[in-house]
């Protein structure tokens, strides 16, 4: 059951009915079934995993508990162990193991062989629940079936959030029904569904398609692939993010909201504050302040150098890991781990030419130039996460751009000839003008997606959400939500070429 | 009032206002004059109308391409119906065609190669039924009723996205050959004859993978025979061509596969031997399934060998 289709919704909607009339000590239970019905319209392979993965970490949990706190180590290191080992066994030989004759044949054990789905996400979540019951920190879940439905949870089953231990007491929580909840709830949905249907799934079959033959590409073509790319990855994500964070809202559980406009950053760390939140501060928490700490420990003021520049890379490698086994993510990550010492050793020369350069005085200019830089590294970086191999993503990185002055010039000039006569196709024409390179198939489906991007980013930039219409007239209010909603079906993009979400391949 | 009470009233009306915007669209946006799948309702109109016996070939926009009606009327001295029209139509053609099969008729079938490789291919695709739908919409009752919800919401987005286009582009949308006035009275796409070059930058693919035969298909096929069988009507599989580049390259060593596979399975006659099924490029007109004018010639004269020794 896709999470963007109408058979989702009345899934939703059957559920949250069930929910509200249902006795509170029964709706963990209406919750978990659900759940697991959903998880198994994907994969029943996947669900034996998952169902493994999750009693492993009931039963680890309760054993944790009863150590005493100085012999916990042993064990929680063996379920630490267990958790990231079916996560990398996955990762670096499922696919492999997948492939061979003896799985080729045989429906059942090459799906056995398939990353189970949201596997990413929950492992990690194992792994902080066993942490913070190991320090004490979490009393370790005796509810079988509520802790089996913090990770199974149908709107964050297949990608997230990766929420923290803590999320469990949601679950046995009594919740009443509360109109504005439920509202803020279904708002943050439509808006989720939005970006996903009308943004993302526009531009990804023109990304795919460059991706898969670079070399067919111009460079004008390559440069706004590589634009539209971060576009389509943030919409696509946090689309789906929204819809997770929106239905669980609905239910009265809040998750963790996993984007904050992230390309509004001003630098790459403030980037990874803003952008899949949840697993940055996974990473934080348990990567980069224990391997920092460690190294304080280890070296002290022997090697300070050591304790800024390990860190970061450590974790950015380990981001990478987690996104794919493949050479691109570790490179992805790596950038990212390079790009966050250069800017932490360098913070004071840059704060000293903001000086020189008198652009302390102008700190709206400096925070746009500031944005650009940003926008412009992590884009740098997407190459190497979406390409398909080294050598593609290099070959996109030397040759975009060929040729884009000369074209935007030639551009220029022909918008200029038309704005005399300013009406709907001449408004089509001088989007196209600019845009045409990357009109792969049906150039007017491409218009359209530009139109909607411009319509997402204004809105996104201005931080609009459709809450912020509350208190405003009720025709006002009502006009909005049907004008989203109606335009939301009627953009959407029912398209055989994109299947599911970016991140469920994760 | 309670809050519940307050919020399904809010959400019941909200509904209702979102369906009668729905309304508006699909009842002030006409079907599009002229566009490529007005075809269907002159092709259904020759499935009800032409007398029997007659032969019927159906498959997707292969068969629109690919055959001459008039030559095999000529030859055969049968009437000839060429239901070809999309291949994202999938089953929903070939129920049409069942329902108005008499004794004495003939079908052949040319489904495209891709179809048997994905039972959710041949349900058909939701964009595709939504195009075809517009002009009969009792065509609905020829699909699957779970399709039914989706199909109509992609016909709403058609609608929406063709008056958009229109606005934006030009009236005549930049369909290219693909339209109506292209389709002769026996409805056949005659809007490709006399091209004899290729459309540049030729689709390369898609392969037929054999692991992926996908036997639901196959069953689909038999129980279309059997329901032909039982009116008196008789049922052959011709086969569509595949271009040379795609037989050389990936697709001859699974063309076999999957004509051995279909050999091995369906109880219906199959009329084309293998060596006749790769075609040269040169035949091709825009996709690997559509025919140029000379190659359409070729294939039309092929099943005509194939099928004269069947007649009575």
């Amino acid at each position: 059951m896709s999470l963007y289709t109408i058979g989702f919704v009345a899934f939703l909607f059957l559920v949250f009915i069930l929910y509200y009339v249902s006795p509170h000590r029964l709706r963990w239970a209406l919750l978990l079934l659900a759940s697991v019905f959903f998880y198994l319209t994907y994969s029943w392979e996947s669900a034996i995993l998952i169902g493994t993965l999750i009693l492993a970490n009931y039963f680890l949990g309760l054993r944790l508990e009863r150590l005493p706190a100085d012999k916990r180590g042993g064990l929680l290191w063996a379920g630490i162990a267990f958790d990231l080992g079916l996560l990398l066994f996955y990762k670096f030989f499922g696919a492999w193991l997948g492939s061979l004759p003896l799985a080729q044949g045989n429906i059942i054990l090459s799906e056995f062989f398939l990353t189970p789905i949201g596997l990413s996400f929950h492992a990690l979540q194992a792994v902080s629940y066993l942490i913070e019951v190991g320090r004490g920190n979490q009393a370790a879940e005796r509810h079988a079936g509520i802790f089996a439905l913090s990770i199974l949870f149908f709107p964050r089953v297949l990608a997230g959030p990766i929420e923290r231990p803590a999320v469990i007491e949601q679950f046995k929580t009594p919740v009443a029904f509360d109109y504005e909840t439920v509202t803020e709830g279904m708002k943050t949905l439509a808006w989720g569904f939005f970006k996903k249907m009308v943004i993302a799934d526009r531009l990804i079959p023109m990304v795919n398609m460059v991706y898969l033959t670079p070399r067919e590409y111009s460079g004008v073509t390559l440069f706004y692939t590589v634009i539209v790319f971060a576009f389509a990855l943030y919409a696509d994500f946090s689309g789906y993010s929204d819809i997770a964070v929106g239905a669980a809202r609905m239910f009265g559980i809040k998750l963790t909201q996993n984007f904050s406009r992230p390309y509004a950053a001003r630098s790459i760390s403030e980037f990874w504050q803003r952008w899949h939140i949840s697993l940055s501060n996974w990473l934080r928490d348990y990567i980069f302040f224990p391997v920092r700490r460690f190294l304080l420990r280890k070296w002290g003021r022997r090697a300070p150098l050591a304790a800024t520049i390990l860190p970061p890379i450590v974790t950015m490698l380990a981001s990478g890991l987690w996104h794919g086994s493949g050479w691109t993510f570790l490179v992805w990550g790596l950038l990212h781990g390079l790009y966050l010492v250069f800017f932490q050793l360098t913070e004071g020369l840059w704060q000293r030419l903001s000086t020189v350069t008198r652009l302390d005085r102008l700190p709206k200019l400096t925070a746009m130039i500031q944005q650009l830089i940003t926008f412009i590294l992590v884009s740098f970086s997407l190459v190497f996460f979406r390409a398909n191999s080294l050598e593609d993503a290099f070959y996109i990185l030397a040759h975009a751009g060929e040729g884009l002055p000369a074209y935007l010039i030639g551009s220029a000039r022909e918008v200029a000839a038309m704005l005399p006569s300013l009406g709907p196709r001449t408004f089509y024409k001088t989007v196209m003008s600019v845009m045409s390179p990357m009109a792969l198939r049906n150039e007017f489906d491409w218009f359209l997606m530009i139109a909607a991007l411009g319509i997402f980013l204004i809105l996104d930039w201005t931080r609009f959400d459709l809450s912020k219409v509350r208190g405003k007239p009720g025709w006002v209010r009502w006009t909005v939500y049907t004008i989203f909603i109606t335009a939301t079906l009627l953009l959407a993009v029912q398209s055989v070429l994109v299947k599911e979400f970016i991140y469920f391949r994760f | 009032m309670s809050q519940s009470a307050r919020f399904a009233l809010k959400v019941a009306l909200l509904l209702a206002v979102i369906a009668g915007v729905f309304a508006a669209t699909f009842f002030l946006i006409p079907p599009d004059a002229g566009g490529f799948f007005q075809a269907s309702v002159v092709k259904s109109a020759l499935l009800k109308n032409t007398p029997s016996p007659r032969v019927i070939l159906i498959g997707g926009s292969n068969v629109a391409f690919g055959i001459d009606s008039e030559l095999m009327e000529a030859r055969l001295g049968l009437p000839v119906v060429n239901m070809g029209m999309h291949g994202g139509i999938g089953e929903s053609s070939y129920r049409e065609v069942a329902e108005y099969l008499r004794p004495g008729d003939i079908v052949i079938l040319m489904p495209e190669y891709l179809v048997f490789a994905s039972g959710e291919l041949f349900q058909g695709n939701d964009v595709v039924l939504a195009q075809w739908i517009e002009y009969d919409l009792t065509k609905l009752r020829l699909v699957r009723p779970s399709s039914v919800p989706v199909i109509l919401l992609n016909l709403l987005q058609t609608k929406a996205n063709r008056r958009l286009a229109s606005a934006f582009l030009n009236p005549d949308l930049d369909r290219g050959v693909y339209v109506m006035k292209n389709f002769n009275a026996h409805g056949d796409f005659i809007g490709h004859v006399g091209v004899s070059e290729p459309v540049k930058n030729l689709e390369s693919g898609p392969y037929l993978q054999s692991s992926n035969f996908e036997r639901g298909v196959y069953e689909f096929f038999e129980r279309f025979n059997l329901q032909a069988q039982q009116i008196g009507a008789a049922v052959y599989f011709e086969f569509p061509a595949s271009r040379a580049l795609n037989c050389k390259q990936t697709g001859e060593e699974r063309l076999r596969e999957f004509y051995g596979a279909l050999l091995n399975w369906t109880t219906i006659p199959v009329l084309t031997p293998f060596d006749e099924i790769c075609y040269p490029n040169s035949y091709f007109y825009d996709t690997n399934y559509h025919l140029n004018g000379v190659g359409r010639q070729v294939m039309t004269e092929r099943v005509i060998k194939d099928l004269l020794p069947y007649l009575p």
